[in-house]
């Protein structure tokens, strides 16, 4: 499960619950996930619970000697084990390649910014669009043209949003074009099957 | 520019199908495509009867399009707003959601095929 946080106006994601823990997330956080209508306080959240507050980063192995360096858990980014136990630093969120944190205003790293924007936020912001599901197309060819591959068509539209409802943008993405190539596999097979339909009516008279 | 054209080659099908459909009945002439579904199988498939309909349809005869394919007549509506809300998909992003949500999707297929069972059993 991955999910989008929003906290102090900086929001990042999408990172896992595990993430969040290594975070420093504040009680008064906001996150979304796929399901969710709309952005919640992280506290409202039943599965995050332990999130808040967690130990932050529980080193018990900080003093041994170096000889077993593998037993220690490793953490992906050392560079955030806090050397203050600050409890408002937004500048603990890791970095993310794919999906740079999205920055509300302009915040500097480690300092409380007033909120210029109201929570909650549309989440169209930090999500991509569903891919088209085809659904008009996947009716018309259902009723017009090939039956069976249109109905094809119309499963893959619920594939898409399938996928899209669990995150899997590129998953949604490979149904809607899947879905795509059925609508246009049913009329090029009404197209091709019509004249053979109509050579076999002829023989039967 | 790949949209445009995507665009005029559908505004073209369609007038062309809609001058066909209105001039001629398929239910008399020979040259429409036969369902092979029907050909084949000897059962109604969801489609069966949308050309004659169609061609009751355009001429206004409501009646005689729902004895043809009343499946697609009660769609019609339904696809008419599905078509605007992907031209408009930009402007009305929720509109567009609702249509083409998950439970949405689901009450067209299993319409559809339960259209298509009940058809045959009962003959219509």
């Amino acid at each position: 499960m991955q999910y989008w946080i929003n906290q102090n106006g900086v929001q990042a994601g999408p990172v896992t619950r595990d993430e969040l823990e290594r975070m420093n997330v504040s009680a008064d956080a906001y996150v979304w996930r796929s399901g969710l209508e709309d952005w919640v306080k992280i506290t409202s959240l039943p599965e995050l619970e332990g999130v808040i507050g967690a130990p932050v980063a529980p080193q018990p192995a900080v003093a041994q000697p170096i000889e077993e360096p593998v037993s220690e858990p490793v953490a992906e980014n050392p560079v955030e084990q806090p050397s203050e136990p600050a409890p408002e630093q937004p500048a603990a969120i890791p970095p993310i390649p794919e999906q740079p944190a999205v920055v509300v205003g302009t915040p500097v790293a480690g300092y409380y910014q007033p909120q210029p924007q109201q929570y909650p936020q549309p989440r169209q912001e930090e999500r991509p669009e569903c891919p088209p599901t085809n659904l008009v197309w996947a009716i018309i060819v259902t009723l017009l043209c090939c039956t069976v591959m249109g109905i094809v068509a119309i499963i893959y539209a619920i594939k898409v949003r399938n996928r899209y409802n669990y995150g899997d943008y590129k998953g949604a993405l490979r149904a809607s074009e899947t879905g795509a190539w059925w609508c246009i596999g049913s009329i090029i097979a009404s197209i091709v099957l019509s004249p053979i339909s109509f050579i076999v009516q002829m023989l039967m008279m | 520019m790949r949209r445009a054209l995507i665009i005029v080659v559908i505004v073209v099908a369609a007038v062309l199908a809609v001058t066909i459909y209105f001039n001629f009945d398929p239910s008399e002439s020979r040259f429409f495509p036969k369902c092979f579904f029907f050909q084949f199988t000897g059962y109604k498939c969801p489609g069966c009867g949308s050309q004659r309909a169609i061609h009751a349809m355009l001429h206004g005869d409501i009646a005689t399009a729902w004895h043809f394919n009343a499946a697609m007549l009660l769609l019609l509506p339904l696809l008419v707003t599905l078509l605007i809300a992907e031209v408009k998909r930009k402007s009305w992003p929720r509109f567009y959601g609702f249509l083409n949500s998950m439970s949405m999707i689901w009450l067209v297929l299993v319409l559809l095929v339960l259209w298509g069972v009940l058809r045959n059993v009962f003959g219509v």
